[in-house]
């Protein structure tokens, strides 16, 4: 009796072993793959593989008032307070589009927001399912990601249409 | 003194494949001088070749036993916790020399050969279990001091108009072909860690047990050079204790003398 007790707890520990420290080179290769740069984006990164992640939904509706009115730095400050771990695509979505609505000029662009707008929209894009993004706000313009990493990669692209003169008739959208 | 089975069995399976994890991401992990950012850096392929020879380096001076871990006399289970092992051995040994070594420019260059030539030097001597510790222990923590303290200071973004002119000095002489970059405070105290519990694991390790001298010459005395040696004696176990589980166990000895036999004589050269 005692002798299959030992078996059972040797096999016990060993399996209970086994399972952890397969689960710790899964967080590593996380740790690898996804670089967290902080403890919010890792605490956030690990509610989000588990399915437990939630933004502050105050703090984007906020984010939204001031992106509506313009006042684009304070949006994004409410944004990254209701996204401190940048793994919620929607709100990944308007901090890009805060950064386009910024940094669009009639002449030019300016590169700066433009190269973190697209960041942005990039990580919108690698979080939203099935990689397909679609916000139907009747405020914006451009309501997929895709039409608005192409206005970033426009914006960045040096070609000969920013020679164009009648540039400066197109609209911010 | 013989351990028992489930400290053993706790110790391979849990404690030193987590402990070893933990070292793999403490190894790779930076944060930035400014802004204090997060980066964790997987092994560069120069790393793992380094972490292969430091495993080959345990092997040899009996720091690690390989076979007490895998073999063909373990079940799948206890396989599988050794290999397991093995492996968070391998990538940690690796992620040590990342911890250790800048992360580019001509500096990393020579960090890499520095800890080749090394190894290969500590794989030539053959020390003993306890030599090969104390050497290993000397040169991780030389290193550390190198980069951390030495290094980090002299590249410090705030550092004196002094420590500017050595380092304009010292890329002028290279032309430019150090590229070192400072790190964030937390990185150091992460990297000192990393080394005090991968030196920790070691010593936790299931090693050869005699360390009065190096493999090759233990070798040479329970055999001979090139053939393979007698298998060890088992440690003694206390009679009546079953060795397996499932093993029946040994009839306990008692201090009384069965009825009508001759007591030993005591033999002289006990004395």
């Amino acid at each position: 009796m005692t002798t299959l007790s030992a078996t059972t707890r040797e096999v016990a520990v060993r399996a209970t072993g086994l399972a952890l420290s397969l689960a710790g080179c899964g967080a590593l290769l996380w740790l690898f793959v996804h670089q967290p740069t902080n403890l919010d984006e890792l605490t956030g990164g690990v509610a989000a593989s588990v399915g437990a992640y939630q933004i502050n939904q105050a703090d984007f509706e906020q984010g939204r008032q001031f992106f509506e009115t313009d006042r684009f730095v304070e949006a994004r400050s409410a944004f990254a307070r209701a996204d401190p771990a940048s793994r919620h695509a929607v709100t990944q979505f308007y901090v890009a589009y805060s950064f386009y609505r910024q940094g669009w000029g009639r002449v030019y662009s300016d590169d700066t927001l433009f190269t973190q707008g697209l960041e942005a929209v990039n990580r919108a894009i690698a979080l939203a399912p099935g990689r397909r993004l679609t916000v139907e706000d009747p405020g914006l313009d451009m309501k997929t990601a895709d039409e608005l990493k192409v206005e970033f990669e426009q914006g960045l692209t040096r070609d000969a249409s920013d020679f164009n003169p009648l540039r400066v008739l197109r609209k911010r959208r | 003194m013989t351990m028992p089975w489930a400290q053993l069995a706790v110790r391979e399976a849990l404690v030193l494949p987590l402990l070893l994890i933990g070292v793999a991401a403490g190894g790779g992990f930076r944060s930035g001088v400014t802004d204090g950012a997060w980066r964790f850096l997987p092994p560069t392929p120069m790393a793992l070749v380094l972490g292969v020879l430091l495993v080959g380096v345990l092997v040899r001076t009996g720091v690690l036993a390989p076979w007490t871990l895998v073999g063909p006399h373990r079940h799948g289970l206890a396989n599988a916790n050794g290999a397991m092992l093995l492996a968070t051995l391998l990538l940690a040994s690796s992620q040590v020399f990342t911890a250790l070594s800048p992360e580019s420019g001509l500096l990393q260059v020579l960090a890499s050969v520095f800890f080749l030539l090394l190894l290969v030097n500590t794989l030539a001597a053959q020390p003993t279990r306890a030599r090969a510790m104390q050497s290993l222990g000397v040169v991780l923590l030389s290193a550390f001091v190198l980069k951390y303290v030495i290094l980090d200071a002299l590249y410090a973004p705030e550092g004196s108009l002094a420590r500017k002119v050595v380092t304009t000095l010292l890329e002028g002489v290279s032309l430019g072909a150090l590229g070192y970059t400072s790190h964030g405070a937390a990185t150091a105290y992460v990297a000192f860690l990393v080394v005090l519990l991968y030196l920790f694991a070691l010593v936790l390790l299931p090693g050869d047990d005699d360390d009065r001298v190096g493999p090759v010459l233990r070798t040479g005395r329970d055999g001979r050079l090139g053939e393979p040696a007698l298998p060890r004696a088992e440690p003694a176990r206390p009679r009546g204790e079953p060795s397996l589980p499932g093993e029946t166990s040994l009839p306990a000895l008692t201090g009384a003398r069965a009825s009508g036999a001759p007591a030993a004589r005591p033999d002289p050269a006990d004395h």
